[in-house]
């Protein structure tokens, strides 16, 4: 990834979060922290398309996922469909090989079949990470990725998908306060 | 103290019994046939009725009154409601008539209806005038419900416009979809019969109690009213079964 942030301006209102700000974002597993407030999410948002600004945001591929700080799944579809979801573009029986790989390599075989309000906070916070693997993307953004897990589940859930990813031609944005985190990444950005 | 707790059907029975009951007492006590008929005298107007094949032609035609009515407004309530949450025009547009609807007594419309339409066809359209906002208003606001963050999710992950309907406003719309039925049901059968008595066409559960009441029939008027909630009670289980399946997993 080689995303340039150049010349950046974003405010609501009289509350302006970003002034003339410059970030490029080129190593492979990149970790964002700065206090609370400071306008992790809304940069995220941003290089998402899914907040306007001005300034320019150069070199976001056009497919990206987006691991939302809450896990946003479908509560009506069982965790093998909420994976499927977003792989209409790939050949059915190329999903279903990616979605086994994914199933298992995150722990999940044994809940292909449930409902996501089956399952505990961890499991469906890996549903959401497998949702952003297995969808055809050059960069995934995560907010909070692993918040709320228990430190032994942080580390094996972060090692684990960290490896898919360095496994892989992703990269992956990291929002987090998380030291231990912080930590695993490439490269460490806080901003202010 | 022992405490006893009675399951749903016990309660459902229980309520039966006393409701019937105490209907039954009272017109043994009262002895005015034709105010108040006994539940026996009822079932036996109900006996003989069943031996003509012209009340099961009125059924039949009533039924299918009611099942078109209700259908043409279920159909048309979630494509109106999808199409006012897509375009504040047709959003505009719909309003008057929705809430127009809402307060206008029935009957004026039937008598205005029955110079317009045959006979056969004004009971279908009285159901559709008071079905159609009642779905429509329900499915626009579960519409206006959809989770927005689901959306968000969707658009970053490229979800096409058929799937986002299929597989999150659907979804999302269904218990606003059912309670919509549900009310729908009751409605259909109130409005399809009463239109039936006044548009008076042969073949109709309506046409029935018009002549119970040129004849002061009245135990046959009961037998008529008991059929229509019958009626009304089963489309209800077979909606709330048909609903209950397709959620289960
Ligand atoms: N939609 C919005 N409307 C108005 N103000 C907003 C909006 N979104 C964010 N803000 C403001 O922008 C600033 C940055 O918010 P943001 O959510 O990006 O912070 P953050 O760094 O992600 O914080 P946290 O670590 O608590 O998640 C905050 O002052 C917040 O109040
Ligand atoms: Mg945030």
């Amino acid at each position: 990834m080689n995303i340039e942030i150049k010349q950046l301006n974003k405010a609501f209102g009289d509350n302006k979060v970003f002034t003339d700000f410059n970030l490029v974002l080129d190593k492979q597993v990149v970790a964002v922290s700065g206090e609370s407030g400071c306008g992790k999410t809304t940069l995220l948002r941003m290089i998402a398309g899914l907040t306007d600004y001005s300034g320019s945001i150069e070199n976001v591929p056009e497919k990206l996922s987006y691991v939302f700080q809450e896990d946003r799944l479908l509560p009506w579809k069982t965790v093998c469909e909420n994976l499927a979801f977003v792989g209409k573009d790939i050949e059915p029986s190329k999903l279903n090989e990616l979605i086994e790989s994914v199933l298992n390599k995150l722990g999940l075989s044994d809940t292909r079949d449930m409902l996501p309000d089956k399952l505990s906070g961890g499991m469906q916070r890996r549903v959401a990470l497998g949702r952003a693997y297995i969808y055809d993307s050059e960069l995934i953004l995560m907010d909070e990725p692993f918040k709320g897990l228990n430190p032994e589940m942080k580390h094996k859930i972060a090692d684990e998908f960290l490896e898919m990813i360095r496994a892989s031609n992703k990269s992956v944005v990291i929002v987090t306060h998380d030291d231990d985190i912080i930590a695993k990444a490439d490269e460490r950005i806080q901003i202010n | 103290m022992k405490k006893y707790t009675i399951s749903d059907r016990q309660g459902v029975i229980l309520a039966i019994v006393f409701w019937v009951a105490a209907w039954n007492i009272t017109a043994v006590v009262l002895d005015k046939p034709l105010y108040l008929p006994t539940l026996p005298a009822t079932l036996k107007a109900l006996g003989v009725l069943m031996t003509k094949a012209d009340f099961w032609m009125s059924i039949l035609f009533t039924f299918l009154r009611v099942i078109s009515g209700l259908f043409i407004s279920v159909v048309l309530g979630i494509s109106f409601a999808y199409a006012a949450s897509k375009c504040r025009i047709i959003f505009y547009i719909m309003s008057p008539f929705v809430s127009t609807m809402k307060s206008i007594p029935i009957i004026s419309i039937i008598i205005l209806a029955l110079l317009w339409l045959g006979t056969g066809i004004v009971p279908i359209f009285i159901c559709f005038l008071l079905c159609f906002p009642v779905v429509y208003t329900n499915v626009f606001e579960g519409i206006s419900n959809v989770d927005y963050k689901l959306l968000e999710m969707a658009k970053v992950y490229d979800i096409t416009r058929k799937s986002i309907f299929v597989d999150i406003t659907l979804p999302s719309i269904k218990p606003y979809v059912y309670s919509a039925i549900m009310i729908c049901v009751g409605l259909s059968w109130k409005s399809v019969v009463t239109a039936e008595v006044l548009s008076a066409h042969h073949y109709s559960l309506g046409y029935n109690v018009y002549k119970t009441k040129l004849y002061l029939e009245t135990s046959e008027l009961f037998a008529l009213t008991l059929v229509v909630i019958a009626f009304s009670l089963t489309i209800e289980y077979f909606v709330r079964k048909g609903f209950e399946k397709k959620g289960k997993r």
